[in-house]
């Protein structure tokens, strides 16, 4: 039995409340409301990779108005309910699936990813997107590569270069040592997609060769996930549904 | 009467997917019983004075304002709904 509580207010007097109900057992491995901690989920369609694949929560803002369960049972089936009242503030958590990558970058010819997402879709009430995080040089330089972004105009910034990779327009944007890459041909012309497959390496060869990336990097980690900014006090779902990495070096 | 409160949740052993309704129920919280009052007056008539008086039902205290906390239950996030009494959640 589990206990459901509440409590009601009747001219002034706070009155308490309980109820009991029967929870079926969970259908994830692993529910958690914390901030922090990860937990391993080995994972057949993440391959060519230095590690076993890892899901963690990653909150580390928004307040004590942002809450957040994980529900994961693999980096291609979890998701998070989370509730952010930031009034259109900074990323407060980035839940994720990651594993470490570990080799020079041009050691690879490609690095073939696909993901199915779902995130709620009415940017006047939330500001989230799902992406990925990629880390080199030991922590140094950060590439973001966002796929699908509910998100108000005020997070829109300019570009400083374009490119087209597999025969769709990107452009990127730079925050200090973090490198975003969006896609379409600016912030005014997003083409977000829910379900997609991308090659990682022609984002890293074009940068190493244009100077956003430092030459001969090597690879940190790698992660799939959801920043999260607000939600203006609402739980929404922001949920993976599949996810694919092939690393081929 | 003390004013009390009860919450329900129906289904009481619900199964994936299905959505979980939290009620709310106050009772005791009752609008006042009327009153009975009289209204004296003279009317003079004459130079004579004529007392007259009537009776009237006036309302009892109206009932306490009432505000419901969203439920809180470990596994479940409830949302409310366009009824205030009543909260939902879909069980994961």
């Amino acid at each position: 039995m589990t206990t459901v509580s509440g409590q009601v207010t009747v001219g002034g007097t706070v009155i308490p409340v309980t109820a009991q109900v029967t929870l079926p057992s969970s259908s994830y491995a692993w529910v958690t409301t914390a901030t922090s901690g990860q937990k391993d989920f080995p994972y057949a369609k993440i391959t060519g990779v230095a590690s076993t694949p890892w899901i963690g929560p990653n909150v580390w803002s928004g307040g004590p108005t942002y809450k957040q369960t994980l529900y994961a049972n693999s980096p291609g089936d979890w998701y998070v309910s989370v509730s952010a009242n930031t009034n259109f503030g900074g990323v407060a958590a980035y839940p994720n699936s990651g594993w470490n990558q570990g080799k020079a970058v041009d050691a690879y010819h490609s690095i073939v990813t696909s993901w199915s997402v779902s995130i709620p879709a009415d940017s006047t009430k939330v500001a989230g997107w799902a992406g990925y995080d990629l880390w080199f040089n030991n922590w140094a330089d950060e590439v973001m590569i966002l796929v699908d972004i509910t998100a108000p105009s005020q997070y829109n910034s300019t570009a400083v270069a374009t490119a087209t990779f597999g025969g769709m327009p990107w452009h990127l944007l730079v925050f200090g040592s973090e490198r975003v890459w969006k896609p379409g041909t600016d912030d005014q012309h997003l083409i977000s997609r829910a379900t997609g497959s991308l090659d990682v390496q022609p984002f890293l060869t074009w940068m190493e060769q244009h100077g956003y990336l430092p030459a001969a990097s090597t690879w940190t980690a790698g992660s799939f996930g959801f920043e999260v900014c607000d939600t203006h006090a609402v739980t929404q779902e922001f949920r993976v549904r599949d996810f694919a990495w092939a690393a081929a070096a | 009467m003390p004013v009390t409160a009860t919450l329900t949740v129906i289904p009481a052993a619900p199964a994936h997917g299905a959505t979980v309704t939290a009620t709310y129920a106050v009772q005791g919280n009752s609008p006042g019983p009327g009153s009975s009052a009289t209204i004296s007056g003279i009317a003079t008539v004459g130079g004579q004075d004529i007392q007259v008086s009537t009776t009237v039902t006036l309302p009892g205290a109206p009932a306490l304002p009432e505000s419901y906390q969203v439920p809180a239950c470990q596994g479940l996030t409830f949302t409310a709904t366009a009824d205030p009494h009543v909260f939902t959640a879909v069980v994961p």
